[in-house]
């Protein structure tokens, strides 16, 4: 047969469908409106794949890229000092080593035995790790960086230009102490540096590479005064005190001006104490970037949240510290607001921040750099660095913060929104491919002929219609791709769950508000519950009669007059008996910590580890915080969703309530009797 | 856009019927080449401004269908299922059957046809139906698939080659002369 024959065959085999398909009219539709919808997708597609470009190219040049600044190393467009600093220090699971070539630092972060150089963006570059517990430390203006260069116990000390990049080679070895901190000079042209091999156990490094032995004689340096002229601090052992526990090492700072060249030694006036500091470490004293005032006592406030105290260097006479702080009835010592990681001190202006951690409940923490004296924050750093420890310079304190998402909030979802957007679009694009390859197979959901019917749909109804296409695209997939579901589902189960799952509480962050309503009828806890956050305190008066407020013992409670920490969700907690209307308890801003008199002793501390100082007669009234129902910073101090909103707080039949703050009257739905107007 | 919708149900409606005939030689099934052609109809209507300006959607068609045709059995990761076995099953009974030899001059040679095309591979099919039944040349054939004109004369060789091994009854169909157009 020929190839006309087959031909024939052929075209005799295709005449079997006849002149066409059975629904030629339903077809046309269904292709056409199938076609449209493709076209409608794909243009969408190339939208936001453009959209997708635009906004990696976007966060590539902003900060939220973390790469820093695309200049060149070397560029004098970096010169300037560091002008800002970030709010928040978030983890990053790629962290390059440092090399200079990220510009000005905005300050240093230690999180274990890591350094971390820290951008104005947030960025962190990783110093290298060292065997000993070295201590970095960066310029005033954030250019000038010395660390130790290498892992070995012998690596030798380096300063590093952070504008050009450049690292410079010192004229000896220097071999730094371990947790030494270094000090800058006022021009930012001299580092003082501890070394292993000098002298002195210390070294005067250049940045031109310069390395010289300074004359400082007896004492731990603390600062420069000058650019000649070194601080430098000696310890006298004080006697024991009845003030302080038995078996504590107690001190009297000595401050000496020491002049680095020719060691000339001159003593500063006598810091004026009216009590001895407990420890001075290298850590304890540090100077303020004025110069004007020293801060003692932070080694032992920052491993114990002990007292701080603050003085003129010129007159040696203490300084009062500004704010609502509450402080010791010798009104020199502030009691740091929250447990601080021992480290350093930065300073804005005069503000001296450290670094502190605080409990939000769940097991979770926050980290923060908060003012020694009062509770602003001013960086929040993200949970997963533990212990963390973060300075930051001078000049980038003195600027203002740079944006980032978020601010300082410190809720879970804050720090870990990348990743959530991140999975959110891989799960998206693989339902979506799967879904194209259904599409692509032949499987095409059922459409109304009327595609202008379709077009005019309502939303319930589209949406219904949605769903409803979903079991018939389950069914259409494939053993292999319901297993690579599987699979994908698990692996974000055992990457997120973990995190999630015990922090689920959290995700809104911890809630501060204050409540709308209390009431007595629930029971009252004896003892503050972990991680409580106190919002307020509330004092029953006298004539206020009970109804149904028990103990946790289910005894009946007499109320009259006693005092009640408040929760924010409004749940009261018994204070401690004693507690004196006349002269009120005073609570910090943050609800961290406490004070009040207690018969002829003062007490003062973080609630639930208050420590007990002498009363001075006639300092109470002195006190300059006044009771109030507090929020902290970047929270408007928003209602809990507990209880029923009402005019007026009222407590059992006879509602009757005290609020003593105007402020926290004026911020709270309370519309107590003000005392005193 | 109303122009274009009218433009495509005219092309539709003309050229449906042809191209489900072409469909039903390659996928062998009468239900499959309707979804063959909506799906080729769909990637038309898809880019219908742009064929409707060019001037030609008869030629896009035609590639997205044999390219349908041949790709799906590609990335469905599957054989289709192959259609005229039941006629295939019929005509070895009754070959096997008392007096099978002499009626297999009988068998209608649309049915032995069907059933050996089944037994092709998409592309093979492919390449006859356009070389036999839409009397393409080889280049022509080479551009509708995709292919170099090599390709298309291995193919065509190896499918006859392999219609002579599945249907030695149609063997003198084919000939000599069908592998040297």
């Amino acid at each position: 047969m020929s190839p006309e024959l087959l031909k024939t065959t052929l075209t005799d085999l295709a005449e079997e469908v006849g002149a066409g398909p059975r629904d030629v009219d339903g077809l046309v539709v269904r292709s056409w409106s199938a076609g449209s919808r493709r076209r409608r997708r794909s243009a969408v597609g190339r939208g936001m794949a453009l959209a997708a470009v635009l906004v990696a190219l976007a966060l590539l040049a902003s900060p939220l890229g973390r790469f820093g600044a695309l200049a060149p190393a070397g560029s004098e467009d970096r010169a300037d000092p560091v002008s800002a600093y970030p709010q928040r220090i978030g983890h990053q699971w790629f962290v390059q080593a440092e090399d200079g070539r990220g510009g000005p630092a905005a300050g240093l972060l230690q999180a274990g035995l890591a350094w971390y150089v820290v951008r104005p963006s947030g960025n962190l570059s990783e110093l290298p790790r060292s065997e000993l517990d070295s201590y970095p430390t960066l310029s005033d203006d954030g250019r000038w960086l010395v660390y130790q260069d290498g892992v070995g116990a012998a690596a030798p000390s380096v300063v590093r230009d952070l504008v050009t990049g450049a690292r410079i080679p010192t004229s000896r070895p220097v071999e730094a102490s371990p947790q030494m901190p270094a000090f800058w000079s006022p021009d930012g042209r001299t580092v003082l540096v501890s070394d292993q091999g000098a002298a002195g156990l210390w070294s005067l490094v250049s940045v031109d590479g310069t390395v010289s032995t300074p004359r400082l004689g007896e004492g731990l340096p603390a600062g420069w005064l000058s650019d000649a002229e070194a601080l430098v601090v000696t310890q006298v052992d004080a006697p024991a005190d009845p003030r302080y526990p038995p078996g504590t090492t107690l001190q009297y700072p000595r401050l000496w001006a020491v002049d680095v060249r020719t060691g000339t030694r001159r003593a500063l006036p006598v810091p004026q104490s009216s009590r001895p500091f407990e420890f001075l470490g290298q850590y304890g004293v540090a100077l303020a970037p004025d110069r004007t005032r020293v801060v003692v006592g932070l080694s032992a406030a920052n491993l114990s949240g002990g007292q701080v105290a603050l003085f003129d260097i010129a007159s040696g006479a203490p300084v009062a510290w500004p704010g609502t702080t509450p402080v010791t009835p010798d009104e020199y010592f502030i009691m740091v607001p929250s447990p601080a990681t021992p480290c350093g001190v930065s300073w804005r202006g005069q503000d001296p921040l450290v670094t502190t951690v605080r409990a939000v409940g769940g097991g979770a923490y926050v980290s923060a750099l908060t003012s020694a004296y009062g509770d602003q924050t001013l960086v929040a750093i993200d949970p997963s660095f533990e212990q963390p420890c973060l300075q930051l310079a001078t000049s980038a304190l003195g600027g203002g913060p740079s944006w980032t998402p978020f601010g300082r909030q410190t809720a879970w979802v804050t720090w870990w929104w990348r990743e959530l957007l991140a999975g959110g679009l891989v799960l998206a694009a693989l339902l979506w491919l799967m879904r194209r390859r259904q599409r692509r197979a032949g499987w095409l959901p059922a459409q109304p002929r009327d595609p202008w019917l379709q077009r005019w749909r309502s939303w319930p109804q589209r949406w219904r219609a949605w769903l409803r296409r979903w079991p018939a695209w389950w069914r259409g997939v494939t053993r292999r791709q319901r297993a690579v579901l599987a699979v994908a589902g698990v692996a974000a189960l055992g990457l997120f769950g973990p995190m999630a799952v015990p922090r689920l509480a959290d995700v809104m962050g911890p809630e501060l508000g204050y409540p709308q309503r209390i009431e007595l009828n629930w029971t009252v806890a004896d003892s503050l519950p972990p991680g409580a956050v106190v919002v307020g305190l509330l004092r029953a008066k006298d004539d206020t009669v009970a109804v149904g407020a028990l103990d946790a013992s289910e005894q009946a409670v007499r109320l009259r007059g006693l005092w009640y920490y408040v929760l924010a969700d409004g749940a009261l907690v018994r204070a401690l008996p004693g507690w004196s209307s006349e002269h009120p308890p005073v609570l910090s801003p943050s609800g961290g910590s406490i004070g009040y008199p207690l018969g002829d002793q003062y007490q003062a501390g973080w609630l639930g580890a208050t420590r007990t100082f002498p009363r001075s007669p006639g300092t109470l009234t002195r006190l300059r915080s006044p009771l109030r129902l507090t929020s902290p910073p970047g929270r408007s101090g928003r209602p809990t969703a507990r209880g029923w909103p009402l005019p007026a707080l009222r407590m059992g039949r006879t509602s009757s309530s005290s609020c003593t703050s105007k402020a926290g009257c004026a911020r709270s739905p309370c519309r107590g009797r003000l005392p005193g107007g | 856009m109303t122009g274009d919708r009218e433009g495509f149900e005219a092309f539709a409606r003309t050229r449906s019927g042809a191209l489900l005939r072409s469909a039903y030689l390659l996928t062998g099934d009468h239900g499959l080449a309707e979804d063959l052609l909506q799906e080729t109809l769909v990637r038309v209507a898809q880019h219908w401004a742009r064929l409707d300006l060019d001037g030609s959607p008869e030629a896009y068609a035609r590639q997205v269908l044999y390219s349908r045709a041949v790709d799906s059995w590609r990335w469905r990761r599957r054989r289709p299922p192959e259609v005229g076995g039941a006629a295939w099953d019929a005509l070895a009974e009754r070959r096997a059957g008392p007096g099978g030899g002499d009626e297999t001059g009988d068998i209608d040679r649309r049915v032995v046809l069907r059933a050996a095309l089944a037994r092709l591979t998409p592309r093979q099919r492919a390449v006859l139906v356009l070389r036999f039944f839409e009397d393409r040349s080889e280049s022509q054939t080479a551009a509708v698939l995709g292919c170099s004109v090599g390709t298309v004369k291995s193919q065509t060789r190896h499918a006859v080659d392999r219609l002579r091994v599945l249907a030695p009854e149609l063997a003198e169909t084919f000939g000599q002369e069908v592998t040297t157009p």
